[in-house]
């Protein structure tokens, strides 16, 4: 159903050390960075780009607003996480971990990134 | 990669008649609904391998969009990139940037349309040809 999704960062080179990371934990590698100065990540035939805000104004986070990103185990999920927080990541609601919701168990772990976008992975277990 | 993408929303119930009418444009039916454990309604919509979902935000405060993020839709044709723009001013989005059509990017021509849905959220719908 995605395309790809794009969020806004003031701190291009910080959102791409804190990316660079995470997606090499998932399996994925080093952003690209186009000649718009924005970075991309291509991955499973879909893409997910960090850019300057093209109207000039500072980035913000949306409230309500989360990104997930699928992961084959919860080892992934956990070395996502980590790799993350070594890389100017901040943890944010429950350590990852298995969580009940909508009648179904997942395996959830949460992030915002250097810019304050909320991410996390999600892998549905059983 | 995209497992899911949640955005907030200020009435749900808008929200969900917008949804409804922009991603039945894409094939996907009716949102499942839930209510999490704090009380906030969220809607998801399994459709493609993906869900979107719409929540009220968690922590009770306003919705507020991102700046610098946008969301992209994949459309099956140049006239469904169209379709999903006209669809989604008819129930409330704002049309944004140019108009929708072919453009030159990075990666060789796109249809692109671009519109921001009732909360402000920056919304797409995209075809690469080939």
């Amino acid at each position: 159903m995605f395309s790809h999704v794009m969020v806004g960062a003031d701190d291009i080179d910080a959102a791409k050390k804190f990316y660079d990371a995470c997606f090499i934990a998932l399996g994925g590698r080093e952003g690209s960075v186009d000649p718009k100065g924005r970075v991309m990540y291509i991955k499973d035939g879909s893409i997910f780009i960090v850019t300057k805000p093209i109207d000039g104004q500072p980035a913000c986070h949306a409230n309500g607003g989360t990104i997930g990103f699928d992961v084959d185990s919860p080892e992934m999920a956990e070395a996502w996480h980590a790799a993350g927080l070594a890389n100017g990541g901040t943890a944010i609601e429950d350590p990852p971990g298995i969580r009940e919701g909508a009648g179904m168990q997942m395996h959830l772990a949460y992030l915002r990134d250097p810019a304050g976008n909320k991410v996390c992975t999600m892998k549905r277990m059983g | 990669m995209l497992n899911h993408i949640m955005i907030g929303s200020g009435d749900i119930e808008k929200s969900k008649s917008f949804y409804n009418a922009v991603l039945g444009v894409l094939g996907a039916g009716e949102p499942m609904a839930h209510v999490n454990d704090t009380g906030q309604t969220r809607l998801f919509y399994n459709h493609d391998g993906s869900t979107f979902s719409i929540s009220e935000p968690i922590n009770g405060e306003p919705v507020n969009p991102s700046n610098g993020s946008t969301i992209g839709f994949k459309c099956g044709s140049p006239e469904q990139v169209v379709e999903l723009h006209d669809v989604a001013i008819a129930n409330g989005g704002t049309s944004i940037e140019d108009p929708p059509g072919p453009r030159d990017g990075s990666m060789g021509v796109m249809h692109l349309s671009y519109f921001t849905d009732p909360d402000g959220h920056k919304i797409c719908g995209i075809h690469r040809p080939g």
